[in-house]
C-alpha cells in the first residue's frame, strides 16, 4: 500500500518504560506527503509511538526501544544519530498551545536564530513565510511584537505550527492538536493540515475519530501497545477488518 | 451508547413494519385480482399513503441518526442500507397499487381464464420480500443470496405468462385489452421481485461491506 513512498519505516518496533512495554512490535510504513492518523483509547501507546518518531521519549530516563525506525532509510536510533538534526526535520506540535513567553515574531524566529541565522532581512522573510504557511499572517502581521500569549487559543496553536514550519521540517507530528480548541479553530487547523500535507508529511494522534476520518489518508488503530489495524481511512471507518477496530470506532469498546 | 443501540433496534423494527405493510399490500392486491374482490383492491389503494408516510419518516430518522450519532462502520452500513431499502419498499407499495388498479378494471370485465402464473409469481415475490427483510433483521446468512437466485424464477414465470397470453391473443384478438392488462400485472410483479433483489444486495453490503450490485456475484464467497 505505502511501500513505494515511505518516509518512516517502522520495523518490529517496541518502546519500553522500564519493565513496561508501552508499544509492542509495531511494523508500519508512513507515506510521505500524506496525513496519517493514529487512534486508540487512552494508554494504547499512540502518543508514545508518535513521540518516538523524533525521539522525544529520550527525555524519559527509563525509556528504551527495540527494533528499528527508519527515517528516509536511516535508523534514527542508531548510535551516532544526530537527535538535534532529527528534531529539526521532524517537528512536533502539542495538545496545549505552548508559545514561548515572547513576541509573535520571536516565537517564529527562535529556531532559525538558534541555527545561526542573524540577518534581519532573512529572519523577516522566514517569519513571514512560516506565518503565511500557518495561515496566521493576515491576523498577526500588525502585531508581530505583541506577546504570543496574547493570541486566542486557535491562533496560539497556529503560531506553534508556524514556529515548527520555520525550521522547514519534512514531517510534523501532532499530538491532539485541536482538543483544547473550539470547533471553528479546529476547522481552521484541519484545513491548514490539509494544505500543509502537500509539502510536509503529517502524523496526527487524535481522540476525535471524526477528525481522523475528515482529514487523514491513512489510519492506524492501536490498542494495548499494539498496532491492531492500519489501512486507508475510508476502509477503517466504513468496513474495518478487525473486530476490535470495529468496536472502538462504533463506540462499543470494552 | 446504549441509547444508540436502542435507536438502531427501533430503526430495524420500523423498516420491518414497512416491509410487513408492503407484503400485505402485494398479497391483497393479487387476492383482489384472483378473487375479483374490488373492495380489497380499493383498500390497497387507500392504504398506500401509510407506506409513503412511514418511508419518509424512516428516512428522516436515518438522517437524524447520521447527524447526531455520527455512525461508523457496521452502524453506518446499517443506516445507509435502511435508507436505500425503504426506497425499494416504497416502490413495491406503488406497484401493489398498480396491481390493485388493474384488478379494479379487470373485475369489471368477464374473467379471461383462471389465474395460474400470476399467483405463483406473487407468492415468489412475496417470499423474496419476506426473506430479504428477515435477513435485514437477523443479520448475515445465506438468505440474501437465496433471494437473488429466486429472482430468476420470477423472470421465467414472466416470460411464460407472456407467451401463454400471446398465444391466446393470436387465437382471439378480441381479448387483447384484457390480456394486455394481465401482462402488465406480471410486469409489476417482476419489478417487485427486482426491488427485493436490490434489498438483498444491500443486505449483503450491510454484512460484508461489499457492493455486489451490477456484478456477477450471486454466490456467497
Amino acid at each position: 500500500m505505502v511501500e513505494s513512498n515511505a518516509i518512516f519505516e517502522i520495523r518490529n518496533f517496541s518502546i519500553h518504560y522500564g519493565d513496561f512495554a508501552a508499544v509492542r512490535n509495531v511494523t508500519v510504513d508512513i507515506e510521505a506527503s500524506k496525513i496519517t492518523a493514529i487512534i486508540g483509547p487512552s494508554g494504547c501507546g499512540k502518543s508514545t509511538l508518535l513521540r518516538a518518531l523524533n525521539r522525544m521519549n529520550d527525555l524519559i530516563v527509563s525509556s528504551w526501544v527495540e527494533g528499528e525506525t527508519l527515517f528516509r532509510g536511516v535508523n534514527i536510533y542508531q548510535r551516532d544519530a544526530d537527535v538535534i538534526e532529527l528534531r529539526k526535520r521532524v517537528g512536533m506540535v502539542f495538545q496545549k498551545p505552548n508559545p514561548f513567553p515572547n513576541s509573535v515574531y520571536e516565537n517564529v524566529a527562535y529556531g532559525p536564530k538558534l541555527r545561526g541565522i542573524k540577518k534581519k532581512s532573512q529572519l523577516d522573510g522566514i517569519v513571514e513565510n512560516a506565518l503565511v504557511r500557518a495561515d496566521l499572517w493576515k491576523e498577526v502581521k500588525d502585531k508581530l511584537n505583541e506577546s504570543g500569549m496574547s493570541l486566542s487559543g486557535g491562533q496560539m496553536q497556529r503560531l506553534c505550527i508556524a514556529r515548527s514550519l520555520a525550521q522547514e521540517p519534512e514531517v510534523l507530528l501532532f499530538d491532539e492538536p485541536t482538543s483544547a480548541l473550539d470547533p471553528i479553530s479546529t476547522a481552521n487547523i484541519e484545513n491548514l493540515l490539509q494544505e500543509l500535507q502537500k509539502t510536509v508529511t503529517i502524523i496526527i494522534v487524535t481522540h476525535n475519530m471524526q477528525q481522523a476520518a475528515r482529514i487523514s489518508k491513512y489510519t492506524a488503530f492501536m490498542y494495548l501497545g499494539e498496532l491492531v489495524e492500519f489501512g486507508d481511512t475510508d476502509t477503517i471507518f466504513v468496513n474495518p477488518r478487525n473486530k476490535l477496530t470495529e468496536e472502538y470506532i462504533t463506540g462499543r469498546f470494552g | 451508547m446504549a441509547i444508540f443501540d436502542n435507536e438502531l433496534i427501533a430503526l430495524k423494527e420500523r423498516v420491518l413494519k414497512l416491509g410487513l405493510m408492503v407484503e400485505t399490500a402485494i398479497r391483497n392486491s393479487v387476492k383482489a385480482l384472483v378473487e375479483r374482490d374490488s373492495e380489497l383492491a380499493k383498500e390497497v389503494i387507500k392504504n398506500d399513503h401509510l407506506v409513503n408516510a412511514l418511508d419518509v419518516s424512516i428516512d428522516e430518522e436515518c438522517v437524524r441518526l447520521i447527524a447526531l450519532r455520527q455512525p461508523m462502520a457496521r452502524d453506518l452500513r446499517l443506516i445507509t442500507t435502511a435508507m436505500k431499502i425503504t426506497t425499494d419498499l416504497e416502490r413495491m407499495g406503488d406497484l401493489a397499487v398498480n396491481i390493485a388498479e388493474r384488478a379494479l378494471e379487470l373485475n369489471e370485465e368477464p374473467q379471461l381464464k383462471a389465474f395460474v402464473n400470476i399467483p405463483l409469481m406473487a407468492e415468489a415475490a412475496q417470499s423474496m420480500v419476506k426473506d430479504a427483510l428477515d435477513a435485514f433483521v437477523a443479520g448475515c446468512s445465506r438468505l440474501p443470496y437465496e433471494v437473488i437466485k429466486k429472482d430468476d424464477e420470477v423472470d421465467e414465470l414472466t416470460v411464460r405468462n407472456f407467451e401463454e397470453l400471446l398465444a391466446l391473443m393470436i387465437q382471439d384478438p378480441k381479448i387483447i385489452p384484457l390480456a394486455i392488462k394481465r401482462t402488465y400485472i406480471a410486469k409489476y410483479l417482476e419489478r417487485i421481485a427486482d426491488h427485493a433483489t436490490n434489498i438483498a444486495e444491500m443486505i449483503i453490503y450491510m454484512c460484508k461491506g461489499k457492493m455486489i450490485r451490477h456484478t456477477d456475484i450471486t454466490e456467497e464467497p
